[in-house]
């Protein structure tokens, strides 16, 4: 079940709301598992069995942890078995096809693809399930003896199917002990409908532009067309993303939870690394704290610290998809993050700003071009039609039209993309404070809910049309 | 102490204004939501719509086999988009935006120009089955002695391209696409009627809606005197209507066609009048749809009496696409049989044919498998004298059902 459908918006979104609110408070979690529960399996029925064995694998490790923490030698066992336990089942939905289809390439098998269907949201309930007892074992968060309680904390739909990755410690205390609140409830009421507005008038505008640009040979393609097409799936996949995090932050909101930040705006950075602190914050702190730095981060002179990022950019590549493409981009930002380390990052810093960002949107424009196209040789000839070196056209009447078409809305979507629209309504909404001038500042919070409910009323409309399917009898 | 008051007073009326704002986002949001489960839970279910022209999917009964297989989650979801409430209202909002905010000029592949709306197509088309079903059915009628002809009505994209209304940015394959169709025609030695002779010159109001993809009456009218002019080669003494011979009707409702629906309302600046042509005296013949359902006329006035916004008036002609329709003379002026293949582009015109011939039969290929016999067998089986193939240039898609006919 998607955030923007209707079945979401007028059906279980307010049913749950109504349970859980009159429900007193010791029923309040089981409420929010079922519903979760529901959540996931409207989608794959069959696969809330393999989240459920998630759960418990995860429950039963956290005891085996508490337990076996002052005994070194079960206590690594206890952790490998949990390591091998959850990637074992990451590894088995998500990667069977692609290992088998390269053993078979390099050496000549035939081995059947296994065709394993990949369940929903597996890499973000599997990370959350290992942050649960890595946590425990750090004892930054307290063994959860409450089998739904951490079946709750795994499967809470708002973040289930694409994050933020929640981590245990952020959530282990709200999970037991939380206070639902009006200002809570309204704030967790604006970010989830900046969030559905972002996906569906700007996020779904530019990503029909996205799929038609990559749906064409490559050959095919103009130089502004490609670039067209890239800088709007550049602007797709930010306000996709970062609109679905701010549902997901927007609804825990409501419930009680609050969530971290999972974006900050990713594409005003002048480095990658900076880029990186700011896009999929979740998963970068995850990486960080659960990878590098065990590794030993860069404390160990300079050629381990390059091993750590190498073996963190390969995961994260790895961890977006079962493809060499993917894997192909995660070292690619890998790389740059190590040039930036060694020499770049202090060369950047000296430049002007207006330069190092455009350096960085330029690296990242181009990073999502493998992540993009479905396999190398498509990223490879899409690249070189954007730096023209397809001996075809500059400009053409298809890139003309979608410039015209999809202009405004692009040129929407890169404002959007900058803290310039939070600053604008920040400007004007400051009055709603001034409470010595009531009139002003009365409203101003009226501009607030009527902004925010225009938004909504807008998004419905867009959640709505994506269903409109009109009977044209044969068109001859 | 006066002080403390007045701070007081600010705080309180700082906390009435959060209240008052809290409470507006609260009642707007949950007021949607649960508006929506209300309806859902309690309303009616709707079973059409008639700006989508189709029936609306009905909420699905679970059990345990479509839960597990989540096809009852498939079917739910799609009634529940097709039973949200406000639908139509929440649709034109979202086109609204789409064309006066975001400026998008086309929705759903359709633009809106001087009040008229037009569908192109930027692809080339593929004539190759159509090709090799015109050389294999050629062959067969010429072994049977039956002459064919192809009548090639200009669409409505392919006139506004030769008469450059389209925008630069706007791309159209059409004249090119209806130019490659006439090649595949005319290599395999089936006569062409190009009615863009005829029409190619008249003013567009007079040929075309504004907001449906077929032609007027009056533009099939026109179409007819050409077709006439060429038949009359082998039927001189088929008798041939004049525009003196017709009198023009118009609907009392507004008319809003196929592309009105595609593109949505906020696009569409002006709706069509919907006239007819009726002669003087009325029509001579009756229609019998699909072999044994008769006694009807070429003009199915009962779609006349629904006045809704979104009524298909076109379906007055004829009532509706039939696999064979067979029109016959009450009283027949000769015994000439002409077999017409064709799709909803000809059912205009296929009234005034139905004065000139003792018997026309119109075969659409697009629901003629459920017949035993092929096109061929068809004409030869009912003695027919000629073959008039009758379509706009659109008709990419027909090939395969042609090859299938054969």
């Amino acid at each position: 079940m998607l955030f923007s459908s209707t079945v979401f918006l007028f059906y279980f979104l307010p049913a749950v709301l109504l349970l859980y609110f009159v429900s007193p408070r010791w029923l309040k979690n089981t409420i929010l598992l079922i519903a979760s529960l529901f959540f996931y399996a409207w989608g794959e029925p069959r696969f809330v069995l393999i989240m459920l064995a998630s759960i418990v694998m995860n429950y039963t490790f956290g005891f085996m942890v508490d337990k076996y923490r002052n005994d070194a030698k079960k206590i690594k066992w206890t952790m490998t078995l949990m390591l091998l336990g959850n990637l074992g089942m990451l590894g088995v939905f998500k990667y069977a096809s692609f290992f088998v289809e390269n053993v078979n390439s390099v050496f000549g098998f035939s081995l059947n693809d296994p065709d394993i269907p990949l369940p929903l949201g597996i890499s973000f309930f599997t990370f959350q399930a290992m942050s649960y007892v890595i946590d425990v074992y750090r004892n930054d968060g307290r063994l959860q003896k409450n089998l739904f309680d951490l079946a709750l904390y795994v499967s809470f739909f708002p973040q289930l199917i694409a994050g933020p990755i929640v981590r245990y410690q952020t959530v282990a205390d709200e999970i037991v002990d939380r206070r639902e609140t009006v200002d809570d409830f309204v704030s967790g009421i604006q970010r989830f409908v900046i969030g559905l507005g972002k996906k569906m008038i700007l996020a779904n505008s530019c990503g029909y532009v996205a799929d038609q640009v990559f749906s064409q040979s490559a050959g095919d393609l103009s130089t502004t067309l490609a670039w067209i097409g890239i800088i709007a799936y550049s602007l797709q996949i930010y306000f996709d993303f970062s609109g679905y995090s701010d549902m997901a932050i927007g609804l825990g909101r409501m419930f009680g939870f609050h969530f971290l930040e999972n974006f900050n705006y990713p594409y005003i950075s002048k480095s990658v690394s900076e880029f990186w602190r700011r896009w999929h914050i979740s998963l970068g702190s995850w990486f960080r704290d659960y990878v590098y730095i065990p590794l030993g981060g860069n404390r160990q002179g300079p050629w381990k610290t390059y091993r750590n990022l190498t073996i963190v950019w390969l995961l994260t590549g790895v961890w977006h998809g079962a493809s060499w493409t993917f894997i192909a981009w995660g070292l690619y930002y890998g790389v740059f993050i190590m040039f930036e380390r060694a020499f770049l990052g202090k060369w950047i810093a000296s430049w002007p700003a207006w330069l190092a960002h455009a350096f960085t949107l330029f690296v990242v424009v181009i990073g999502w071009v493998f992540f993009r196209a479905d396999d190398f040789p498509y990223a490879i000839a899409y690249l070189q039609v954007m730096f023209g070196l397809h001996g075809g056209e500059l400009f053409d009447q298809t890139a003309y039209f979608y410039l015209v078409q999809y202009g405004t809305v692009l040129l929407l979507a890169v404002i959007a993309a900058t803290p310039l629209p939070k600053r604008v309504v920040a400007h004007f909404l400051r009055h709603e404070v001034n409470t010595e001038r009531p009139i002003l500042a009365a409203s101003a919070g009226l501009a607030r809910a009527a902004y925010i409910l225009l938004i909504f009323g807008i998004s419905i409309s867009y959640v709505v049309s994506s269903t409109f399917n009109p009977f044209i009898y044969f068109r001859f | 102490m006066e002080h403390q008051t007045k701070s007081e007073q600010v705080r309180s009326k700082g906390r009435r204004i959060s209240w008052v704002v809290n409470s507006i986002l609260l009642l707007g949001f949950l007021g949607t939501l649960f508006y929506g489960l209300t309806v859902y839970a309690f309303g009616t279910e709707q079973e059409r719509s008639d700006s989508e022209g189709r029936m609306l999917a009905q909420r699905p009964e679970p059990s345990v086999e479509t839960v597990l297989d989540g096809s009852y989650m498939e079917e739910f979801e799609t009634a529940a988009n097709d039973q949200v409430f406000e639908r139509n209202l929440w649709i034109e909002t979202q086109a609204w935006v789409q064309r006066n905010v975001l400026q998008q000029q086309m929705n759903n592949g359709v633009i809106s120009i001087d009040e008229f709306l037009y569908a192109p197509d930027a692809n080339e088309s593929q004539y190759s089955s159509l090709g090799a079903f015109f050389k294999e059915f050629k062959q067969e009628m010429d072994d049977a002695g039956i002459p064919s002809y192809f009548a090639s009505a200009p669409s409505k994209p392919v006139y506004a391209e030769r008469q450059h209304v389209f925008p630069d940015y706007v791309e159209s394959a059409d004249a090119e696409n209806r130019d490659e169709l006439h090649a595949r025609v005319e290599e395999n030695g089936i006569p062409l009627i190009d009615l863009e002779d005829t029409l190619g010159d008249e003013p567009k109001e007079d040929v075309y809606f504004k907001t449906d993809h077929h032609w007027r009456a009056e533009g099939a009218f026109l179409a007819y005197g050409q077709i006439m002019n060429r038949l009359g080669e082998q039927f001189p003494d088929a008798p041939v209507l004049t525009a003196e011979d017709m009198d023009v009707k118009t609907v009392d409702g507004t008319f809003y066609g196929s592309h009105a629906r595609e593109i949505s309302m906020p696009y569409v600046e002006s709706a069509d009048t919907f006239t007819y042509l009726e002669p003087k005296d009325g029509f001579t013949t009756t229609v019998c749809r699909n072999g044994d359902d008769c006694g009807h006329g070429v003009l199915d006035k009962d779609v006349l009496t629904n006045t809704d916004d979104f009524t298909n008036y076109y379906n007055l002609f004829m009532g509706d696409n039939y696999a064979l329709a067979k029109i016959t003379q009450e009283s027949p002026e000769n015994d000439d049989h002409l077999l017409v293949l064709k799709d909803s582009y000809a059912n205009p015109l296929l009234g005034y044919l139905g004065e000139s011939f003792g018997t026309v039969s119109a075969l659409d290929v697009r629901y003629f498998d459920d017949y035993d016999v092929s096109i061929a067998e068809y004409a030869r089986e009912n003695e027919v004298d000629a073959v008039l193939f009758l379509h706009n240039d659109r008709i990419t898609g027909l090939g395969s059902m042609y090859q299938e006919g054969l």
